[in-house]
């Protein structure tokens, strides 16, 4: 008789899948995959908007609405994660101030 | 250390669409002023194939080929070039297709609607341009 | 890259409508004169309007293509309108020719009007125009601000 556990059935394992193992790992790897893909991500969403830019310039594309949309979207997510690496220099700062 | 390289194509893109539609500006206006004119035909500037043109010739460009330093993160560039920057439109005739009795070929109401289409375009790039120069400013400054 | 020829010649199109409006004007007062100092009844004037390029050496130069098609209104001239008065049955009148009929000018006031209306619409169109120009001049001093 084959007793599997309560994960398997619901299906909960493929919702979360393991993370244990990044986690043993050391955390600086994982910050710094983090930042990487912010970074990468940001900048697709720039370039995205870059393009959508050159299309309404040229006259390709005529929807104002979203290149100004997509304008805004480039410039608050660069501003967020410029505010990110602020804040985790913070939190690094701090941290080296510690007394031992 | 080339320093316009923190300028992207697309500023360069905006300065130029910006310069056209002022030049546009200049034909419209003329066309208005001279709409009981006998005799004279409307004229427009064509860019925007040119443009089109200009940014595809140069689409796959890519700034780094390999980053400097390992740790460094690859970032790609978003296309067109300084084939961008010798485009000037060419200017082409408009004609009405019933033109008047006295040979003028303008109808305003055309020649209104290309003015407010020009100037929104023309208000359009300016504030783009705008938000790259905050943006730029932001990324310099470090924080907003 | 200049605004200041396009409000140039925006303006040059203001002076002649507005030339033009003061022709109309001249033509539906006199719509009844029969004796004016060169004598015979008022002859309807009209304006005849010409493109002229713009001179401006330093514009062409610099812009080529665009600044040679550019093109201000002027007057060229004020024509007098060569069709034959009209001729009003009216034997009591001082001015009337041996068989009573009387030249009355060739001014008819319906079309007077009707050039009245587009004089003053050409006109907003150029007002507009100079508006757009400006406010286009007044954005370009927003970048960077």
């Amino acid at each position: 008789m084959v007793i599997s556990g309560i994960e398997s059935g619901i299906g909960m394992a493929k919702a979360f899948p393991e993370t244990n193992k990044v986690s043993a790992s050391s955390t600086a790897d994982g910050a710094g995959k983090f930042f990487s893909e912010l970074v990468s991500k940001v900048n697709d969403i720039q370039v995205q908007s870059d393009k959508s830019i050159q299309g309404l310039a040229s006259g390709e594309n005529k929807n104002l609405h979203e290149v100004m949309i997509e304008v805004e979207k480039a410039s608050i997510s660069f501003q967020f994660m410029s505010q990110v690496r602020n804040k985790a220099l913070e939190a690094y700062q701090e941290v080296m101030r510690m007394q031992v | 250390m080339q320093i316009e390289g923190i300028f992207s194509n697309t500023v360069e893109l905006l300065g130029k669409s910006i310069d056209l539609r002022a030049k546009n500006q200049n034909l419209i206006a003329s066309n208005v002023a001279n709409a009981e004119t006998p005799n004279f035909v409307p004229k427009s500037l064509d860019f925007e194939q040119e443009l089109q043109g200009a940014l595809k010739s140069r689409q796959s460009g890519q700034r780094h080929s390999s980053p400097p330093n390992a740790r460094h993160i690859p970032i790609r560039g978003a296309g067109g070039g300084s084939a961008v920057k010798s485009v000037s439109g060419t200017v082409i005739e408009t004609p009405a297709k019933t033109p008047g009795k006295d040979g003028n070929a303008v109808e305003i109401e055309n020649e209104m609607g290309r003015m407010a289409e020009n100037q929104i375009m023309f208000n359009a790039s300016v504030q783009m341009l705008n938000k790259k120069f905050e943006g730029l400013r932001a990324a310099i400054r470090g924080t907003l | 890259m200049d605004f200041f020829s396009s409000m140039n010649v925006s303006s040059s199109a203001l002076s002649a409508e507005r030339t033009r409006m003061n022709l109309i004007s001249s033509n539906l007062a006199n719509a009844n004169a029969t004796r004016t100092p060169e004598g015979g009844p008022y002859k309807r004037k009209d304006a005849v309007f010409a493109a002229t390029p713009v001179e401006n050496s330093f514009n062409r130069v610099l812009d080529g293509a665009t600044a040679k098609q550019v093109r201000k209104v002027d007057v060229s001239e004020i024509v007098e309108d060569q069709n034959p008065p009209r001729l009003q049955y009216d034997p009591g009148h001082p001015d009337a020719n041996p068989q009573g009929y009387v030249a009355m000018p060739n001014v008819n006031v319906v079309e007077e009007m009707t050039d009245m209306i587009s004089a003053s619409r050409s006109y907003e169109a150029n007002v507009t125009a100079v508006q757009a120009a400006k406010a286009m001049a007044m954005k370009t001093l927003e970048i960077g601000k």
